[in-house]
């Protein structure tokens, strides 16, 4: 006896055609196997289906939400003097949700104020004297930036790039890079792996990053001073790059 | 939800911009799309993140779907898709590195609330834990089955044809993953046995 092993779950769900469905019932009524493959199949079918699609997780519609609406930032158009943010470093980043401090920083050069400050700015010539690369990483509570109006957003970016518009003034920006909201992994080896919790302060994310040109730690720190990240209580972190 | 006129009117306007309209299709299909996405990448965290980015991938689409398909349909072949990505990257990562052994456990997503529904249904008191562990301990090729039939609320006709798999094959193996499932659900130490 060949068994309709095939025809037995699309007979109890009725996708069977007539013809078809005609031929699973003769076999039925001849194969206690089948019959009671058919009763098993049916229960926990019958037991699956009467249990309602479970709702959204509400966060993970706020990350969504959050995750859309960073393409219109993106949005922005900018004519950026090659010699301040090389194209390399910045047009070629992939994705529309990449670059925000650096889409600030940019927003603020096409409006224009970029180009009037700079006649005044203090020590444009000190580029001459950073030949070492320092990184800034940014942390920040992710919850507030899950729910964030898109106004308090573009208050956000024009603070960093109030902050940030000196850096750029004297010639020193290099690159910088937006990550996404997502938290991360921190490996602590090949094989182990810790949320970002474990590095540092809890309810904190590492969010991005500033690559920028100085001559010492302290050279560097003092771009650090007043950063807006430290109004919401996240941490800014300063290390020597390669 | 099914490609209906209401759901085509969604996609028409969070495609013009209305913000609410596309929470309205997120909130529609976030559990289906989370749900596969952790059943093919056996990991909840990165099914999370993947489904992120196919509902992204949905938001820059909106403008030229065309209404040939249900957006269920749509997102569950995106989704598998990018699972399928996914796993290549991963499988290039660990190329690299030393191999890792058991990354976190695997997880059955969504269906865990499905789980926690079955203790209200009186007549089959099963354990929703146990729901769990069973749905979990199915191999992937049965799991995700159940999650696209299931979760995402397939047809098993549609499921062969996003798997690209024989309509006999996704019939023999959900039979399979259904009695498998009713068997772990009936062992002895199972709290609420039938």
């Amino acid at each position: 006896m060949i068994h309709p092993e095939a025809s037995l779950y699309p007979y109890v769900t009725d996708e069977l055609d007539v013809d078809a469905r005609r031929e699973v019932d003769a076999h039925l009524a001849a194969c206690n196997d089948c019959r009671r493959a058919v009763a098993e199949i049916a229960e926990m079918h019958a037991a699956l289906v009467a249990v309602p699609e479970p709702a959204a997780d509400e966060p993970f519609v706020a990350r969504v939400q959050s995750a859309v609406r960073q393409p219109i930032l993106s949005d922005v158009r900018v004519d950026v003097p090659p010699h301040v943010l090389h194209p390399s470093t910045f047009l070629h980043t992939r994705g529309a949700i990449a670059a925000i401090v650096l889409i600030a920083l940019a927003a603020g050069a096409a409006g224009g104020w970029f180009w009037r400050d700079r006649a005044s700015s203090p020590s444009s010539s000190t580029a001459a004297t950073t030949s070492d690369r320092y990184m800034v990483l940014f942390y920040e509570p992710l919850e507030r930036r899950v729910a964030e109006p898109i106004e308090t957003r573009r208050d956000r970016i024009r603070r960093f790039s109030e902050w940030g518009r000196p850096i750029a003034l004297e010639g020193r920006m290099i690159s910088g890079v937006r990550l996404r909201d997502e938290g991360g992994r921190l490996y602590r080896s090949a094989s182990e792996v810790d949320t970002m919790d474990a590095a540092v302060p809890p309810g904190l994310a590492l969010t991005g990053f500033l690559l920028f040109r100085a001559g010492s730690y302290e050279d560097a720190a003092r771009f650090v001073a007043g950063c807006p990240l430290f109004e919401d209580g996240g941490r800014v972190e300063l290390r020597r790059a390669f | 939800v099914t490609g209906d006129a209401a759901e085509i009117d969604l996609i028409r306007r969070a495609a013009a911009g209305d913000a609410p309209a596309f929470e309205a299709l997120v909130r529609a299909h976030a559990a289906a799309v989370v749900s596969i996405a952790t059943a093919e990448l056996g990991d909840p965290t990165t099914g999370a993140e993947v489904a992120q980015d196919v509902f992204v991938r949905l938001h820059r689409s909106l403008s030229t779907f065309r209404h040939e398909a249900r957006l269920r349909t749509w997102l569950v072949r995106v989704t598998i898709n990018a699972c399928a990505d996914q796993r290549r990257a991963r499988r290039r990562r660990d190329r690299r590195l030393v191999p890792m052994e058991g990354i976190g456990p695997r997880d059955a997503g969504a269906l865990v609330d499905r789980a926690e529904s079955f203790e209200s249904l009186e007549s089959r008191r099963v354990d929703r834990v146990r729901v769990r562990a069973a749905i979990d301990e199915l191999p992937a090729a049965l799991r995700v089955l159940i999650v696209l039939r299931y979760d995402a609320g397939l047809e098993y006709r549609e499921i062969a044809h996003t798997l690209s798999m024989p309509q006999g094959t996704v019939a023999t193996r959900m039979a399979r993953a259904l009695r498998q499932l009713r068997a772990a659900l009936s062992a002895p130490d199972s709290k609420g046995t039938p």
